[in-house]
């Protein structure tokens, strides 16, 4: 049986008691009721998977779907998209870079077999608004889609997975914003020649497709191939209603909203919560119209909660290209951790420090690596890089400010970033909190692991 | 990129937009109640004739989509 979203569901529950969490009253996405849900549970520490049973439609009208959230926001469930038993962080970084780089050639099913067939909605009775659309945060423009959006090379074979987040407008229109990227390349190409470009906007499948989205690959290399690697087999695809072979689609998608994004046209878009967790402002972006909406039976919509934890790890596979990267320096890194606090402009790196000078230049592989990066922390490899409480406790304990603490000046920024005085140049910042290698060093704090493990709280002290 | 804020003559709420907007003839849209409204101060900078923004050459009312709904709507504010 091919991968999608429902075995991704059906190896969760397997693998992890308890998720997904099931709402089955009836929620408002367009109402910030998903939202406030998803937020209150992250607040407590509940990260689970949220499967809500009765989403209503934009217009708050009982409808079909079924919505999906969270799917991301632990290695656990990582780990589950990838097929890894363990879910230790850099077990997952090797076992997304190994199966990235075993490109799978995709395989081309008939309509009949494709699962995403089941229904299909033409250009003149479809309506966008009858999706379960959440709003996220405060001030977001409109209902919010967070697809993943898979794209024909233009002239070319070659496909192109990005997420982009789309705005609800009316029936047939979203708007769609595109950072310069890949993406981004292929419509400035299409749009000189005063056309438009049909894309796929897929709103569920298994994870390991959708992490493909966020996947660092060159632009001559197929993302579709690469998504292959990631499930572990073939991608498979089917002719779109709308372009026919023109724009091939995963035929095991939740759901496709197939249409094209039009030349010389734009709308309002925005505000819209980043990874960051600050608000974007309003601006001018892409204009989407719709030409086919193809679902499976009660079909299952998958949305990231922005500018929550969902929304950075589901940038997980840049988090494992900067590893590679920074491993490729220095042999001695073990570990690297976004802070969750700082968003991805805080990175820790952990490692065995050989010689004075090394946790420099492996910071300074990672500021190469990503704009993504502003800060780097590096920490001794018996820290956590994750626990924010032991990075600080290095930074506090180990470190000089004169000396240990570097500011780098003129490099590239990240645009999401407004404390940039200039659009793209800003600093950059290197705290080197490991142990200095030429004298004894004073022991962190420990009890004895023994007597820890012997005594149990519950039987000296009851809650 | 350098932002500005405005407030919906409707709901009298604030939100804050690119600020090229300002410069360019077209309204804006308020998250909070959905009026599109035409911002009392163009304060933003004026592009320079020519100058391409979001790769187009002329940015006016006509490349611009409003929602259906809005089309059918008289002027408002
Ligand atoms: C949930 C999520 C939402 C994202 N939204 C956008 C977006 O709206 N526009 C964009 O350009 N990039 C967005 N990104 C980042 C792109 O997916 C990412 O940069 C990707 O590598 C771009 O792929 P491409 O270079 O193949 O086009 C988002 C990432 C995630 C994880
Ligand atoms: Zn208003």
């Amino acid at each position: 049986m091919p991968k999608d979203l429902r075995t991704w569901l059906r190896d969760l529950e397997d693998r992890i008691p308890g998720e997904p969490l099931r709402v089955s009253k009836a929620v408002k996405p367009a109402s910030f009721e998903v939202s406030s849900i998803l937020h209150q549970l992250e607040e407590r520490g509940n990260l689970s998977a949220v499967f809500f049973d009765k989403p209503t439609s934009v217009k708050a009208e009982p409808s079909d779907y079924r919505l999906l959230c969270h799917a991301f926001t632990t290695r656990e469930k990582l780990a589950v998209s990838l097929d890894l038993q363990d879910s230790n962080r850099v077990s997952l970084f090797e076992k997304y870079l190994e199966s990235s780089r075993q490109r799978k050639k995709t395989e081309i099913v008939a309509p009949s077999e494709a699962p995403v067939k089941e229904v299909i909605i033409r250009e003149k009775s479809l309506d966008i608004g009858d999706l379960p659309i959440m709003r996220h945060n405060s001030m977001d423009g409109g209902p919010y889609l967070t697809p993943v959006v898979v794209a024909r090379e233009p002239n070319g074979e070659r496909y192109n997975t990005s997420w982009n987040r789309m705005m609800y407008i009316d029936s047939h229109h979203l708007a769609i914003y595109m950072s310069p990227r890949h993406l981004w390349t292929y419509f400035q190409e299409v749009e000189a020649r005063q056309e438009s470009m049909p894309i796929g906007v897929v709103l569920g499948h298994h994870m390991a497709f959708m992490l493909s989205a966020s996947a660092l690959v060159p632009p001559d290399e197929d993302e579709y191939e690469v998504a292959g690697g990631l499930l572990g087999e073939p991608l498979r695809v089917v002719p779109s209603e709308a372009y026919g072979e023109r724009l091939l689609v995963p035929a095991d998608a939740e759901i496709v909203i197939e249409g094209e994004i039009l030349p010389q046209r734009r709308t309002l878009e925005g505000p819209f919560g980043e990874f960051t967790k600050l608000i974007g402002p309003q601006r001018l972006s892409w204009l989407f119209r719709a030409r086919a909406i193809t679902h499976r039976h009660r079909p299952i919509m998958h949305s990231v909660f922005g500018a929550h934890l969902d929304h950075l790890y589901a940038h997980f596979p840049i988090e494992a290209s900067i590893f590679q990267r920074v491993k490729q320096v220095i042999t001695g890194v073990k570990d690297i951790c976004w802070l969750h606090s700082g968003g991805s402009f805080h990175l820790v790196i952990s490692m065995k420090k050989r010689t004075e000078g090394e946790p420099m230049r492996a910071a300074m592989a990672a500021l190469s690596a990503s704009n993504f990066i502003k800060h780097v922390f590096v920490v001794d490899d018996d820290l956590d890089p994750e626990n924010a409480k032991d990075v600080m406790w290095a930074v506090s304990n180990c470190c000089q400010a004169d000396s240990d603490i570097t500011v780098l000046h003129n490099i590239q920024g990240q645009l999401l970033d407004p404390s940039l005085r200039q659009e793209t140049k800003g600093s950059g910042l290197i705290i080197d909190a490991t142990r200095p290698l030429d004298r004894p060093y004073s022991p962190r704090a420990a009890l004895p692991p023994e007597a820890l493990e012997k005594i149990r709280l519950e039987d000296y002290i009851s809650s | 990129m350098k932002i500005h804020y405005v407030n919906c003559p409707q709901c009298n709420k604030s939100f804050h937009c690119d600020a090229n907007l300002l410069g360019l003839d077209i309204p804006l849209h308020c998250p909070y109640c959905d009026l599109y409204f035409e911002p009392e101060e163009r304060k933003g900078e004026q592009l320079p004739k020519g100058t391409a923004f979001m790769g187009l050459s002329r940015i006016d009312r006509k490349i611009l989509y409003l929602p259906v709904q809005e089309k059918k709507r008289p002027t408002k504010v």
